[in-house]
Formats: structure tokens, C-alpha cells, sequence
């Protein structure tokens, strides 16, 4: 006889609601309040066939069958002799196209932040590199057409080192893209991560005539920046950049000009600094700990905590704002929020070597911007092609459901294990868990859920234009 | 134990889940795959031997509407294997595998 078992959630509440998030499917529901009791006194023994369960239920067949259908129709109850884990379909050999590809303009850095994660690669930080030639450049752009298969659109991200310190070559990739794209009947969306030390009025003017979506990053104010973002001679840069920035945020901007935020040593005044972001004019700033080896650099549990806490205020204030309609550029809440809103579920915790790649100075193609020249990450190159068999075993490796670790975590098609360059700096391998920062996800996604219930009951349409704020369609063509 | 409980969808996945119910979607709904159509194989669409409705047509029908997948319905045309080609599946051992030497009978 058929078992049914409850299926993986997390049960949550908000202003006197119940919401049920369910870890298979990503599925959120609002919940009748005593739900939770009647499956935890029904399935108490852990699993029950459909005549057992009917048989502790107190309504009639009818009532009792219109339930049990409906709770198992929506993946609350699961048979219980399925398989957690659905192997993700399409991830074969090729069969995903390429979307994005990274390209490494420059090793060469011009900064010598003292937690870059560069200086661990064997590239010094404010040392020169091996830089791009346009006949590199060509080809991987080359290469990103004929391999993104039947996408509308691909996506160049310049990246570095400091990009700007190529600036000609972007001028030569962004101009051969539009050709070709042209060519394809494509279209090409550019992106570029800097310093901002470099960005001069001929770079600004550049990058705002290409529509280039910008990620400056930066650390905050002067204090909390110049830090560790200092030059290699030790001067600090944020008086360097910051004349430089305010020229680029005066601009009108039709993609928005994001900053992005690397916590480090204690975690700092994290609000105070999202402030001070915002105020400069940054449309969101987003905020990562360092991922390094090094324990003076690296967040301890202490400043893990403080930056829960911190994020936990910001989430307040965001709810607050989001009451008024109006919005609160807090990268990491929206993030997470559209995650929730679209019901995302992660089989892989990002889109390293699926849809995008990174290409080094020589072209040669690594699974992502931060792998770059580490050769467990090298998957082929823009000449010669990919080496689907590594990438293959990859993709087989990383994800969901190999990791045994992650097997009974309810956040794991979330988190789905975490960043692979921090679970190699941190975990000793590419496709380990992030264990180190279990909890804190836990703890973080709590928070996201908390916030996401109140907005589902007081402004949903917020939620809606999130999404489409990070480029999802609405659902059943709603128009907001 | 109380009865009848609801769960309002919230989400977009939720959502989804709901038309799952109109649409007949498989119980793993991440990888979204439609029942019914070619991703199970049934055994056959008999046709009815009994002279009642619905006569010569399929037999169990009412089991056969359970796998169909909404809109998606599409009986495929199989001969029948009880009453007029009983040995018709013996040259497909495995379905998944042998399905092309089915091929096509002609009406004796």
C-alpha cells in the first residue's frame, strides 16, 4: 500500500499568518493555522498510507479526500518512497548554451587591496599581467555567439585585474559584439566590474553611450573603504575614486550603477555604509564577507553574527520602505526576495560553468571570474573549444544532489552548498558544502521568509516588481 | 483531528503547483514534466468486445482520462491486444527501448 510521508519545509509566521515553504518544489503557501498540527498528529509515526490517515481525520470521506488531495497535489505530502532528489535534466554535455562569458581584459591591477583574492592566484595585486590581446578578444566573443545555441541574448561581462586598465580593448570587444550580434540577430548586454579609480571622464562617457551595467566596487566611506583598499605603495584610494564616482552617478543612467561590498576583519557599520552608498547615489550595494584563507581578513563567528544582525536591521528598514512603495537599494534582501517570489529551485548554487564561464587573458575558459587559473576550473578554451568531459564531470559533482551533506537541509535548493571559490578557500574543495556558513544561511533565509510574508500580505505588487526589476516576467502576463 | 484545511499559493512556484492540478503536472514538479503523452506508457487503449457503449472503442476509458494530462490529451492510436492482436506487443520486451518495432497492423 502506497506511504505518503511530509514532505521537506519550513513552516514560518508573520503578523498572525502561517506560511509553509516547501524545500522540493520552493513553493510557498499560506497556511490555515493549525495545519502544522494536524500533519504533525497525522504523520507522527513518519509515514502513513492514505486509509491510515483518513482513519485519524475526524470530517467526512469527502472533506478528508478533498484534503489529503489537495495536500498531496501541492507536494506537501510526498510518496514516501520518492527520491528527495530529482536529477536535474539538460545539464548534459552541451546542452546548456552559454549566456555569459567573463573576460579577464587584464590581470594587471592598479589597487593592492590587501584581501584580493587575485594575490592568492599567484597574481599580486598592483603588479602588472598578462593582458588581452583584441585577437583573444574577438575569438571568446567569437566563441560566446556560436555556443549560446538559441538564446535571444548574451551577456559580456569585462573583468580583471582592473578592466579599465584595458580600456582600448574594451572599446575594441564592445564595438566587434554590436557587429556581431547585429550578424547573429542577437543582442549583447555588456557589463563591467572596477575599482573605479580609472574611470575617467572619456571611460565614463564610454560606458553610459554602451548602456555597460557597472558594479563599482568599493567599501563604503572613506574610513570603513581605505581600510584595505589602498594602492600597492599602502596610499588609500577612496579620495581617489570618489570625484570619480560622483561623476559617474550624476549621469542619467539607464542600467543601474551598482555597488558592491566586501566585508572584511570585523564586519564594520555595515547600515551605516549601505547609507552612505545609497546617498552617493549607487542604485543597490551589495555585501559579500571576503572569501580568503587568511583569518585576519576572514569575518570570525563574532562578525558572522554582527552582520546577521546588521542584515536583520536593514531587512526592518527595507520592510519599512517598501510599506511606503518606495525602494531601498539592499542588493542582498531583493536578491533573496526574488528568489522567494519566483520560487526558485537550485540544483547548482549559481551559474558557474552551466551558462557562463570566464576566459583568461589567453582565452583560455575557467568555470568562473573568481576560479580564474585554477586548473581543477579549466574547462577548455575559445580556440580549441570546450573539454565537455571535464565540464561533464563538474556539473555531475556540484550538484544538489550529490552533496550528502546538504541532503536533509531544508535551505538547500536555496543555497544549493554555497559559492565554489569560497568552498575552495574554505572547504578544501570546488564542490564541497559550505558548512561554515550553514547556519547563517538558515538564519538569513529565515529572515528573507519573515519579510517576504509581510510583504505577500500588505503589498504584494511590490514583490512583483522586484522580480521584474531583476528581469523575470510576470506570472500569467498580470500587468503591474 | 480536524478536517478540511487550505493552502493558499503565494508564490510564483505555489502558483504554478495550482495550475499543476488543472494541467496534471508529474509529482516532480522541478524538472516540470507533463504525464501522460510519451512519458509513460500505459497499456494499451483496448477496444471494447462487449456490445454496450462504448462499443469497439476504448475500453477502460475512465483509467485512461486518469493520465491525461489536461489539455495535453492525445490517445494514441494502438491496437487492441484483447480482442482482435493479442501477440501485438511481443516484438517491444521494453517500451522505452523496442517502441519503434511496434509498428502498424492492418484490420483483418
Amino acid at each position: 500500500m502506497q506511504k505518503f510521508r511530509i514532505a521537506e519545509n519550513r513552516m514560518f509566521h508573520a503578523d498572525g499568518h502561517d506560511f509553509l515553504f516547501l524545500t522540493g518544489s520552493s513553493a510557498i503557501f499560506e497556511t490555515d493555522p493549525d495545519i502544522k498540527d494536524i500533519l504533525e498528529q497525522g504523520f507522527r509515526a513518519g509515514e502513513l498510507s492514505r486509509e491510515e490517515f483518513f482513519s485519524r481525520m475526524s470530517g467526512s470521506d469527502e472533506e478528508n479526500r478533498e484534503f489529503f488531495e489537495e495536500i498531496v497535489n501541492r507536494g506537501v505530502l510526498v510518496k514516501a518512497n520518492s527520491e528527495a532528489f530529482a536529477r536535474t535534466t539538460g545539464t548534459e554535455q552541451g546542452a546548456i548554451p552559454l549566456k555569459t562569458l567573463v573576460l579577464h581584459v587584464t590581470e594587471a591591477c592598479n589597487l593592492g587591496c590587501r584581501y584580493c583574492y587575485h594575490s592568492q592566484n599567484g597574481h599580486a595585486p598592483g603588479k602588472t599581467g598578462r593582458t588581452m590581446s583584441s585577437e583573444v578578444a574577438q575569438q571568446a566573443i567569437d566563441f560566446l555567439f556560436e555556443h549560446s545555441g538559441s538564446l535571444e541574448e548574451v551577456i559580456l561581462v569585462f573583468f580583471g585585474g582592473e578592466p579599465l586598465m584595458n580600456f582600448n580593448l574594451i572599446v575594441f570587444a564592445v564595438k566587434y559584439a554590436r557587429d556581431k550580434a547585429l550578424e547573429k540577430g542577437k543582442k549583447v548586454s555588456f557589463a563591467i566590474t572596477t575599482n573605479g579609480t580609472l574611470l575617467t571622464d572619456k571611460a565614463i562617457r564610454f560606458l553610459h553611450e554602451n548602456k555597460i551595467g557597472i558594479t563599482v566596487s568599493i567599501d563604503g566611506f572613506e574610513e570603513a573603504h581605505d581600510r584595505f583598499r589602498r594602492f600597492p605603495d599602502g596610499t588609500p584610494s577612496y579620495q581617489v575614486i570618489l570625484p570619480r564616482i560622483k561623476n559617474l552617478l550624476r549621469l542619467e543612467r539607464e542600467k543601474p550603477v551598482v555597488a558592491r561590498v566586501t566585508v572584511a576583519g570585523d564586519s564594520g557599520d555595515v547600515p551605516e555604509i549601505l547609507d552612505h552608498l545609497l546617498d552617493l547615489g549607487f542604485s543597490e550595494a551589495g555585501f559579500a564577507p571576503v572569501t580568503t584563507p587568511d583569518t585576519s581578513y576572514q569575518l570570525n563567528a563574532d562578525g558572522m553574527n554582527k552582520l546577521l544582525d546588521q542584515f536583520g536591521n536593514l531587512s526592518d528598514k527595507f520592510l519599512e520602505i517598501a510599506r511606503q512603495g518606495d525602494f531601498f537599494g539592499f542588493t542582498n534582501l531583493i536578491d533573496l526576495l526574488v528568489v522567494l517570489h519566483e520560487g526558485e529551485v537550485k540544483n547548482y548554487p549559481c551559474g558557474a560553468g552551466l551558462g557562463l564561464f570566464a576566459a583568461d587573458p589567453e582565452g583560455r575558459l575557467y568555470i568562473c571570474q573568481r576560479l580564474t587559473g585554477e586548473s581543477s576550473c579549466y574547462m577548455g578554451d575559445i580556440f580549441k573549444g570546450f573539454d565537455q568531459g571535464k565540464i561533464g564531470t563538474f556539473r555531475e559533482q556540484a550538484e544538489i544532489g550529490q552533496r550528502n551533506l546538504c541532503r536533509t537541509c531544508w535551505v538547500r535548493t536555496i543555497c544549493a552548498g554555497g559559492c565554489y571559490h569560497e568552498a575552495m578557500v574554505r572547504e578544501g574543495g570546488l564542490t564541497k558544502s559550505n558548512l561554515h556558513y550553514c547556519d547563517w544561511i538558515k538564519t538569513w533565509v529565515d529572515m528573507g521568509l519573515a519579510v517576504y510574508a509581510r510583504l505577500t500580505l500588505e503589498c504584494p505588487e511590490y514583490l512583483e516588481k522586484l522580480s521584474m526589476l531583476r528581469g523575470h516576467a510576470p506570472l500569467f502576463s498580470q500587468v503591474i | 483531528m480536524k478536517k478540511k484545511k487550505a493552502l493558499k499559493p503565494v508564490n510564483k512556484r505555489a502558483k504554478k503547483l495550482e495550475e499543476k492540478e488543472v494541467f496534471g503536472m508529474s509529482d516532480d514538479i522541478s524538472t516540470s514534466m507533463p504525464i501522460g503523452c510519451t512519458t509513460i506508457f500505459d497499456t494499451g487503449w483496448e477496444t471494447n468486445p462487449r456490445p454496450e457503449t462504448p462499443m469497439s472503442n476504448c475500453l477502460s476509458s475512465a483509467r485512461d482520462f486518469t493520465s491525461c494530462s489536461g489539455p495535453c490529451w492525445w490517445p494514441a492510436q494502438t491496437p487492441d491486444n484483447i480482442t482482435n492482436f493479442p501477440d501485438f506487443q511481443n516484438q517491444c520486451r521494453a517500451i522505452e527501448k523496442d517502441w519503434r518495432n511496434l509498428n502498424f497492423v492492418i484490420k483483418r
